[in-house]
């Protein structure tokens, strides 16, 4: 069993042609923008609505493991009390309540992904495994990894890069993309706003790249204030030239998570004007010079 | 004024507003009058001789004068009296809108004009085609008339979607058709199409008059094209066309006198004389973008609503090349005009010219909804089982209207007939009384109470013997409204250009027609099968809830029963690729469509079979169909054509077009499928959602029509529709401007997904 959140068909986000996305649970870091905060731990998440809520407390009443409880007419969730059981969704008549986060076995994801075959195989897409981070489940991943193989899809993988090197080895025989997320080469900066540190991700980066510079996709999420600096922007664009990597990618900063982290009781702490495309632009001319192959959004 | 039968009311769906007739009231009476006299005093003539004495009072006196920036000549009013084929231009053989003629009368001052206008109302309501008809089939349970949604079942006369053999008329020209007649053994109905010939060239004598008043005031520029235009008319009078512009008016000045609304493949009748007067150097591309961008207001400005088909691409066209040079400058034409009419349709197959299929995408990624996409790939082997012709003939099909098929110049196949399959299935679960109004509608089927059906298989088999009942009155009721209008019309204009009813001397409906079609609209296909699946599941399988419960619920509209609703809506629903959902809707759906098919067959007829098209009838009559076990509420839309109900596709468009696909297109005459996407994701995306469509048509997609719009735009658009004056979609079987339809139809629009 694997722990994930959703399986988005026809994802055209997440690497070449017609894709479908499996976004596992779990994740090392705490980036401030993250869009799918749901992601950030391998328990259960509680979506709650509070412009459908009535207050009912309906599904207090009914949840068996008091995972819910009102404070001051305030919904509060304890993702290591509940079991999933999903009464309180089910039981809400205003659809006020999101539980996100299930188990489910390698067959039914199988069963899932083989839906659209026929339009990977038309657009030479596949399937990408996305996060959180995927190497957290790393021997679920790697059963799953295993199996999508056998069935000869293309896969890609989004990863933040921060594993251990010898887990990364032993999958990247069964990968054909790795879409590497690279935030910030300050080491102290990187540890300040997300929590860990750059070692082993300029590790991992370094060895893929040396080994199969072509399997890898370089994805910067540009953060204003944290990373949107020329100077950075423009070094990573000379690592993928040197590396000769597949592609880049300068993801524009955008509020997307926000409404899931307010409907978690989360504070959104990094919010800012989303970025316009065009804000990136003068880097395609820089990539181009560089002969790197630069894409501005996903 | 007395009312003898209930035909006084809506006959067709009218989104666009119709452009006030020029002449006068007066005038209008008079016209209308000369009319009702000529008919009346040709009550004792053969109906061939009669039609042509009323088509001469109305022709050329209802042509309008040339608009300043027309480039070929041919506008025509139609009253709320005359002679049409179809209900958007008028009404159908010699016709009375009983409604339209009331309104009229209400703008009248003199007491005495009115009861000239009541005079006429009287005297129709005994010779209007469709109220003949109507008389014949309608009645207190069943069947009611087009648009009358009590009733499970709705049937009209009409002649909907002829596509004509125009390729006819440019070979032979005005007077090559007279001389064929001429040949032919001299019947009433031949002498009459040899006076509708001389009528046409009356007609154009006329326009000839019209375009030589506009030239006393034109400037330089303009009487140039004025001269041309007097110059064209006067030699397609006598003479087969030879260039592009002469080919253009007598196809336009035909398609009017006859009535006919939908034009069909125009690249095959159009494309060598634009090629050739290319390749002579008469005209350039940019001259034959202007008269084609003329020939899209003309259409635009007769505001058929869900007709107005140009078709262009696709199998059987003899000259490709020059077709494919017509369709392009059509896309450029399109792209810049975003009309809703013509309803721009492109037939895709192998051999489409990647370019053009590159500029279809742009036209559509620019907001146009058009043109909608046709595989002929499937379409053609679908056809030819169908409708049971040769791949020859099924070649030539053509989507008129909404998404019917006819074959070009060969068949008829008006869908006057329409039934509402989850009425129906109401109706089973309710003993044969329909929830809504409490009338038994079940006519002479031994309805069984909920207890009798032990299993599934019991509810479905007593729900199949209901179709069953209703497909034999559909079959009948088009059946007979082909003899209602045979009896009364001949359909002179239609007939000559229709194989094979001048070599035959017969007019259309008289054994004339080589293909007898015809097609029945199904509506709630989806809504249907998705509560049976809900039933199949909750109660047979689960055993959750007994089918009472279920039928309780739904009785009440599911208020107090949160829960029952709750799973009904959550039961899986067709559009998200569910194995068992998705067969069960394709079981239903073979059923019904090999259900008409056979009878059609049975009948005599060369065709009959259903169409999931759509116009707003999916909402129309959800109107007045009370809370389905699907989960919907009473009164609420239904599923537009064969796309999942609004909010239950949750699993994006792989999914949803992998149901679509399921369906066999050889069963259908025409099925429509609407996807919506985001400009973000159909422009950004663009190669990807080439292929996801180029998989979709791979895997057996007959169909595609798509809009292109924002997130939040429509719902902007409710709240301030001045904003909006010209954001288009695709309705289903028509595109609209979104803020001229009405609040019912837009919250259905906008309860589907989009995609982004």
């Amino acid at each position: 069993m694997i722990n994930l959140f959703n399986i988005e068909r026809f994802a055209t986000h997440d690497g070449d042609g017609i894709r479908t996305t499996i976004f596992l649970q779990g994740c090392p870091l705490r980036c401030p923008w993250c869009a799918n905060p749901e992601s950030n731990t391998m328990q259960h998440s509680l979506f709650h609505d509070s412009r459908k809520c009535v207050k009912c407390r309906q599904c207090e009443k009914v949840c068996p493991t008091h995972a819910i409880t009102f404070n001051e007419g305030k919904l509060q969730f304890a993702p290591s009390l509940c079991n999933g059981c999903r009464l309180c969704e089910k039981t809400c008549k205003n659809d006020a309540i999101t539980i996100m986060g299930e188990h489910r076995s390698i067959e039914s994801i199988l069963k899932e992904v083989r839906k659209d075959k026929d339009y990977y195989d038309n657009s030479n897409g596949g399937v990408t495994i996305s996060g959180g981070e995927p190497f957290v489940q790393f021997d679920e991943l790697m059963k799953l990894l295993k199996a999508l193989k056998k069935e000869e899809y293309n896969i890609a993988i989004e990863t933040t890069g921060y594993c251990d090197l010898s887990k990364l080895k032993e999958a990247e025989p069964y990968i054909d993309t790795f879409l590497f997320d690279v935030k910030q080469f300050d080491d102290t900066l990187h540890k300040s706003i997300i929590g860990c540190d750059t070692q082993k991700i300029q590790e991992n980066l370094k060895w893929l790249c040396e080994n199969n510079s072509q399997k890898v996709v370089i994805r910067v999420p540009v953060i204003p204030y944290f990373n949107f600096i020329d100077a950075f922007l423009k070094d990573v664009l000379a690592l993928a030239a040197n590396y000769r990597v597949r592609e880049v990618n300068f993801l524009p900063y955008h509020v997307l998570g926000k409404s899931k982290f307010t409907k978690m009781g989360k504070e959104y702490k990094w919010l800012l004007q989303s970025m316009e495309k065009n804000e990136l632009i003068k880097y395609l001319k820089v990539a181009e010079e560089k002969n790197v192959k630069l894409k501005i959004g996903g | 004024m007395k009312h003898k039968i209930n035909i006084d009311g809506a006959q067709n769906v009218e989104v666009s507003i119709p452009i006030p007739c020029e002449k006068s009231l007066e005038e209008q009476l008079v016209i209308m009058e000369n009319y009702t006299k000529a008919h009346r005093e040709s009550l004792h003539l053969d109906k061939a001789k009669r039609e042509i004495n009323c088509l001469k009072t109305i022709f050329p006196i209802l042509f309008r004068t040339i608009e300043e920036d027309d480039l070929i000549a041919g506008r025509l009013d139609f009253l709320p009296i005359g002679f049409g084929s179809v209900t958007s231009i008028g009404g159908v053989g010699h016709y009375c809108v009983f409604h339209k003629l009331r309104a009229f009368k209400d703008r009248l001052e003199k007491e005495e004009d009115k009861q000239r206008v009541d005079a006429l109302y009287e005297y129709w309501e005994d010779h209007d085609v469709k109220a003949i008809y109507c008389q014949d089939v309608l009645n207190d349970t069943t069947t009611g008339r087009f648009i009358d949604c009590d009733y499970p079942f709705m049937a009209t006369a009409r002649l909907s979607g002829m596509m004509l053999d125009y390729n006819k008329l440019m070979e032979k020209g005005i007077n090559g058709l007279i001389e064929l007649m001429k040949q032919q053994s001299q019947s009433s109905f031949i002498k009459a199409s040899i006076e509708s010939m001389d009528l046409l060239k009356t007609v154009i004598e006329k326009q000839i008059d019209l375009v030589s008043s506009a030239l006393t005031i034109a400037d330089d520029t303009r009487k140039k094209d004025l001269i041309l235009m007097l110059e064209d008319l006067s030699y397609i009078k006598e003479n087969k066309p030879k260039t592009f512009h002469q080919a253009l008016q007598l196809f336009w000045i035909y398609a009017l006198c006859a009535g006919a609304i939908n034009y069909g493949r125009m690249d095959v009748v159009l494309g060598p004389f634009l090629k050739h007067d290319i390749d002579e150097g008469r005209i350039d591309e940019e001259e034959a973008y202007r008269y084609l961008k003329s020939l899209w207001k003309m259409i635009e400005n007769r505001r058929t609503t869900v007709n107005g088909r140009i078709i262009v691409g696709g199998k059987g066209r003899k000259n490709e090349e020059a077709a494919d040079l017509f369709a392009k400058i059509c896309l450029r034409v399109c792209k810049d005009t975003r009309y809703v009419e013509p309803q721009f349709t492109f037939r895709i197959y192998k051999g489409t010219p990647q370019y053009l299929l590159d500029m279809a995408y742009d036209c559509i990624g620019s907001g146009a909804t058009y043109p909608t996409l046709y595989n002929d790939e499937v379409n053609v082997p679908a056809v030819e089982y169908a409708m049971r012709v040769d791949t020859k003939t099924a070649e030539q099909y053509v989507p008129f209207g909404c998404g019917e098929f006819v074959i070009q110049g060969q068949s008829v196949g008006t869908p006057n007939t329409l039934l509402n399959l989850l009425k129906l299935l109401n109706i089973t679960l309710n003993e044969g009384m329909d929830p809504m109004d409490h009338i038994y509608k079940s006519g002479p089927v031994n309805m069984k109470p909920l207890s009798a059906f032990s299993t599934f298989e019991k509810l479905y088999d007593q729900y199949k013997q209901l179709l069953n009942y209703y497909f034999d009155l559909s079959v009948e009721a088009q059946y007979h409204s082909y003899e209602v209008m045979n009896q009364e019309v001949s359909f002179l204009f239609n007939s000559i250009l229709m194989d094979d009813c001048i070599c035959r001397g017969k007019a259309l409906l008289d054994g004339g027609v080589k293909i007898v079609g015809g097609t029945n609209e199904t509506y709630g296909n989806i809504n249907t099968s998705d509560a049976l699946y809900a039933i199949k599941k909750l109660v047979y399988e689960e055993k959750r809830y007994s089918l009472e419960e279920l039928n309780e619920a739904a009785l009440h509209n599911f208020e107090g029963y949160d829960e029952i609703r709750a799973d009904l809506w959550n039961a899986p629903k067709y559009g998200n690729d569910h194995e068992a959902c998705d067969a069960l809707a394709n079981d239903l759906y073979e059923y019904v469509a090999k259900g008409i098919r056979q009878r059609g067959i049975e009948k005599g007829m060369g065709y009959y079979l259903i169409v999931i098209s759509n116009n707003q009838t999916n909402t129309d009559w959800g109107h007045k169909t009370s809370a389905s076990l699907d989960g919907r509420y009473s009164g609420v839309f239904m599923n537009p054509a064969n796309n999942p109900q609004g909010g239950a596709a949750k699993s994006g468009p792989t999914a949803v077009l992998n149901s679509l696909a399921h369906f066999k297109a050889k069963y259908h005459g025409g099925s429509v499928q609407n996807i919506k996407f985001t400009p973000r994701m159909f422009n950004e995306d663009r190669l990807k959602i080439k292929m996801l469509f180029d998989t979709y048509f791979k895997k057996g997609g007959c169909q595609l029509m798509v809009t292109v719009v924002d997130r939040g735009i429509l719902e902007d658009a409710q709240k301030h529709p001045k904003n909006y004056p010209d954001l288009i979609v695709r309705v289903a079987g028509y595109s609209a401007v979104f803020v001229n339809l009405t609040k019912d139809i837009q919250d259905e629009l906008l309860s589907r997904e989009l995609y982004d």
